[in-house]
């Protein structure tokens, strides 16, 4: 049920409720109240109606006491008596005349139909009405009437309604008084036959009964009430009509005395209301009714007045609340109407402020949070599209499937297709179908995290590669629902297998400059071995021969030509010289390192026991201080300490006390004579130097001092070839160390070297 | 025919055998001195083919192979003398301008009797030789089969 229809059932049976009971309630009391007005009214009319008519008869039991009573009827009743008797035809007319004229009077009068005189015999000896008195005069008065006749002798009584002999649609009644003499003895009745007419129009008045109202006059008989008037369903009713005991009529009712009123059925089947009285001074039961249509009419009138004042009213209240409920429901509804489309993905939605009530304020709120959630959202959205990664969730429930925005464009789907494993798997490429439809299964029934990369193929033959992670999220120990990330990495794959190829190709390249280096290196090698040995020989041939002429020829030589055959002997040496030192440093570029652990105070005690020989003539200062040791080849590290040793102890050769001093830098020491132009790290390399006080050299040739033939003094000062310095660089760098040289003419020369510090990388 | 001398001398520079016999001769060394000029002959002769097809039986008291030879080098030489069952305990000096490590070391491998290296320095030269010749003809007492200056 919508919010809208509590809404309104609730208000509208908060107002319509009481208002119809009211209406109901306060229609029922005042028909309640009207009916019993009505009915007091007909009780009221019927009582009236029965003292109407029993004034009626009062009267004619009057009228037959005073006449009765007089002693002029008296006279005349004996006298027409007798001259009936003595049948005395002229006194009898001259008193029947008298009779006629005084009677007659009162018989117009008062409507009596006729004033007969029936002596103690029950002969009727004068009679007001000619046509009766042909009938009737000198007989004995008819059955009918010998009650009333018995019962009159002593007081004045009424006979029962009959139908007149001659018109027989009169209905008339004898009211009878005895007649006595003078001296008290009764001589007779005076019959007065009252046409029933006036009682009937006395009945039939219909003041304040309306057109359906109804009087009707019963006597008790034994089979229930005998009808005594026409009615008018019935003209034929009176005497005729019987209302049958048992059957529940008012008049059987009012014939046996009780009085009432009351709604019920009358003889015809109608409901009426009815009053219905007796009329004891004749035995009679009277009823007065109204058909209830007619007598309620006034009340169903308003009933139906106040109906449709009901029917109209509810439909303006309901018509109002409608309004209203409309009012205070719709926002809601709109609010409802903007969340189902926001969750159906139209994130543009916003619910309208109506008002600026609390629904106002809530639709406010409302919109701000999706502000915020939509701007969480696009950024979201946006971070899928940038890393091309889009995630799927499934309702474990429901198995409802719901795929993000990027998903559908990995997939290159349209945003209308309705995501399911059926769909996705046709876009998966044939060769990995099986192992991800293994794995999705595995998953589902397991619940296990999954990491899996497979390929989509696409119609046209284009592949993507996919990343695929899976997590089943619980709920109370039970699986609620499962989700995943796909990642579109394709771009990374493609990369990755460019970079093995370029890796490839780079392997290629370097097998490639490893075979032309080797190449090289063996024809560099070829050239040493020739060089070693075919630049050996003519020079041993030059000395040889050299020498042999000269030992051949030593007395017939002069001094000149022996001088000439020593320089060319003194020029092979030193050439042989040269060739052996370029084999070497061609030597320490090519052998491999041998590296070991090398003892440096060690090494350099052994370097100067070699130097004993060039050493012994010179007086030479030694400072050794103690150094670290190091790691590296020691054939070649020793090669480096004699050059760098021999060369102080050559540089020197012309100071008087030569000074040589070797060590290593403290921690932190740039250099020991405070210059900076070599930073130093102790942490990973160890600094040695080797100083003199020798010669020393001009710094601006210092570029020039480890090159390989480059010398800085002359061949006849200091001799040399110019590879020995250069050898040194060679070997320190292939031990990953730098070397460099401070000096000043005179002043002596510093050489530094570096080596890495392999026991602090250790430690 | 060809006679078989104590000393055979692998030399492919005609200087450096000259001055080699020069040396040699001093201690009257010369004459045992039978000269081939490269790696091949050197086989031949030692084989006994080609050329030296009758050259009488026995071995020489010492080779002096030079390395660095035309068509067969020395170490090749020096390979086959120590794979033949008759030549392999033949001492070999290897008398060369080489001083390499590996020339040194190959030699060795192949179980070389000694290795000189000419000095480039006449005097030097010639007081090698001589010691060598001095030693291998003379003093050092060649394996069976070996020819020997008496």
């Amino acid at each position: 049920m919508t919010m809208y229809r509590k809404l309104l059932s609730f208000v509208l049976s908060l107002s319509l409720i009481p208002m119809l009971v009211t209406g109901f309630f306060s229609y029922y009391s005042f028909e309640k109240s009207l009916k019993n007005e009505i009915l007091k009214k007909l009780e009221i009319i019927a009582d009236l109606k029965v003292k109407k008519i029993e004034s009626f008869f009062k009267e004619r039991a009057g009228d037959a006491f005073v006449i009765s009573k007089s002693i002029y009827l008296q006279n005349y009743f004996a006298l027409i008596t007798r001259y009936f008797y003595e049948n005395n035809q002229i006194f009898f007319q001259q008193t029947r005349e008298i009779l006629d004229h005084q009677l007659g009077y009162y018989s117009e009068a008062y409507g009596y139909r006729d004033i007969m005189f029936v002596d103690q015999n029950g002969i009727v000896v004068y009679t007001t009405n000619l046509a009766h008195f042909k009938i009737e005069y000198g007989k004995h008065i008819p059955a009918m009437f010998e009650d009333v006749f018995e019962k009159s002798k002593t007081i004045i009584s009424f006979s029962n309604v009959y139908r007149a002999p001659v018109s027989p649609q009169s209905f008339l009644m004898i009211v009878a008084a005895p007649v006595r003499n003078s001296q008290g003895m009764f001589i007779g009745e005076v019959f007065f036959e009252i046409d029933m007419k006036v009682v009937y129009n006395l009945v039939e008045d219909k003041t304040g009964l309306g057109k359906t109202g109804e009087t009707l006059l019963g006597k008790k008989i034994d089979e229930g009430a005998l009808f005594l008037n026409p009615i008018y369903h019935d003209p034929d009713a009176a005497l005729k009509r019987i209302a049958k005991k048992g059957s529940g009529l008012p008049i059987l009712k009012a014939v046996h005395g009780e009085i009432g009123s009351g709604i019920a059925f009358d003889y015809y089947g109608d409901e009426v209301i009815a009053a219905w009285r007796p009329i004891p001074m004749l035995n009679w039961g009277m009823v007065a009714k109204i058909d209830t249509e007619e007598a309620f009419e006034t009340v169903y009138g308003m009933r139906n007045r106040i109906l449709i004042l009901l029917v109209i009213s509810t439909f303006i209240v309901s018509y109002f609340i409608m309004q209203i409920t409309r009012s205070i429901a719709n926002p809601i509804v709109e609010l409802t109407k903007t969340t189902k489309l926001l969750k159906e993905g139209d994130l543009s939605a916003r619910a309208k402020v109506m008002s600026s009530d609390e629904i106002g304020e809530l639709a406010k709120n409302f919109n701000d949070m999706v502000e915020k959630l939509t701007s969480i959202s696009v950024s979201l959205k946006d971070a899928q599209r940038i890393a091309h990664i889009g995630n799927w969730e499934m309702d474990l429930q429901t198995h409802e499937l719901n795929w993000s925005d990027e998903l559908f464009k990995i997939f290159e789907f349209q945003k209308t297709i309705i995501p399911s494993n059926e769909i996705f798997l046709k876009q998966v490429h044939e060769d990995d179908k099986e192992f991800v439809k293994i794995i999705h299964t595995d998953s589902s029934i397991l619940q296990t995290p999954y990491n899996i990369q497979y390929r989509l193929l696409f119609q046209d033959n284009r592949a993507k590669y996919v990343e695929e992670q899976c997590e089943t999220i619980f709920k109370g120990g039970k699986p609620v629902r499962t989700i995943g990330i796909i990642h579109d990495i394709t771009l990374q794959r493609e990369a990755e297998h460019e970079i093995l190829m370029l890796n490839r190709d780079l392997e290629n390249r370097v097998v490639q400059r490893t075979q032309q280096l080797e190449t090289a290196n063996k024809e560099l090698e070829a050239f040493s071995y020739s060089v070693s040995h075919d630049l050996r020989a003519p020079l041993r041939s030059i000395t040889g021969f050299a020498e042999l002429l000269k030992n051949k020829n030593i007395d017939n030589l002069d001094e000149k030509s022996q001088h000439y055959l020593n320089v060319i002997s003194e020029s092979t040496v030193q050439m042989g010289r040269l060739i052996d030192d370029i084999l070497s440093f061609s030597r320490m570029s090519r052998t491999e390192l041998m590296e070991t652990k090398i003892d440096f105070s060690v090494l350099i005690q052994n370097v100067i026991k070699k130097l004993d020989n060039e050493v012994k003539d010179r007086k030479i200062i030694w400072k050794i201080n103690p150094v670290p040791n190091s790691t590296g080849d020691m054939s070649m590290m020793e090669l480096a300490m004699t050059n760098l040793i021999s060369n102080a102890v050559k540089f020197t050769k012309n100071c008087p006390v030569a000074e040589i001093e070797i060590g290593s830098l403290n921690f932190g020491e740039n250099s020991i004579t405070g210059s900076v132009d070599h930073k130093l790290d102790n942490d990973k390399e160890i600094t040695y130097y080797i100083k003199d006080n020798g010669v020393g050299f001009d710094m601006n040739y210092a570029g020039k001092l480890f090159g390989l033939f480059q010398r800085l003094h002359r061949q006849d000062e200091f001799p040399g070839t110019g590879v020995g310095l250069a050898n040194v660089q060679r070997i320190i760098k292939r031990h990953g160390g730098r070397i460099w040289a401070e000096s000043k003419p005179g002043a002596g020369t510093i050489f530094y070297f570096t080596l890495p510090n392999h026991q602090e990388g250790d430690g | 025919m060809i006679e078989l001398k104590s000393i055979l001398l692998v030399e492919d520079n005609p200087n450096d055998e000259e001055l080699t016999l020069t040396g040699l001769a001093e201690y009257n060394l010369a004459n045992d001195v039978h000269v081939v000029h490269d790696g091949e002959e050197a086989l031949d002769f030692l084989l006994k083919r080609k050329n030296y097809v009758d050259r009488q039986n026995g071995n020489p008291a010492v080779i002096l192979l030079d390395l660095k030879l035309p068509k067969i080098d020395g170490i090749e030489v020096l390979r086959v003398i120590r794979s033949d069952e008759k030549l392999k305990y033949t001492p070999v000096v290897i008398l060369t301008s080489s001083k390499e490590e590996k020339d040194k070391l190959e030699s060795y491998k192949l179980s070389v009797n000694a290795y000189v290296v000419k000095p480039v320095n006449f005097q030097d030269f010639i007081k090698a030789i001589k010691e060598v010749g001095i030693f291998w003809a003379i003093i050092n007492e060649p394996p069976p089969g070996c020819l020997r200056k008496v």
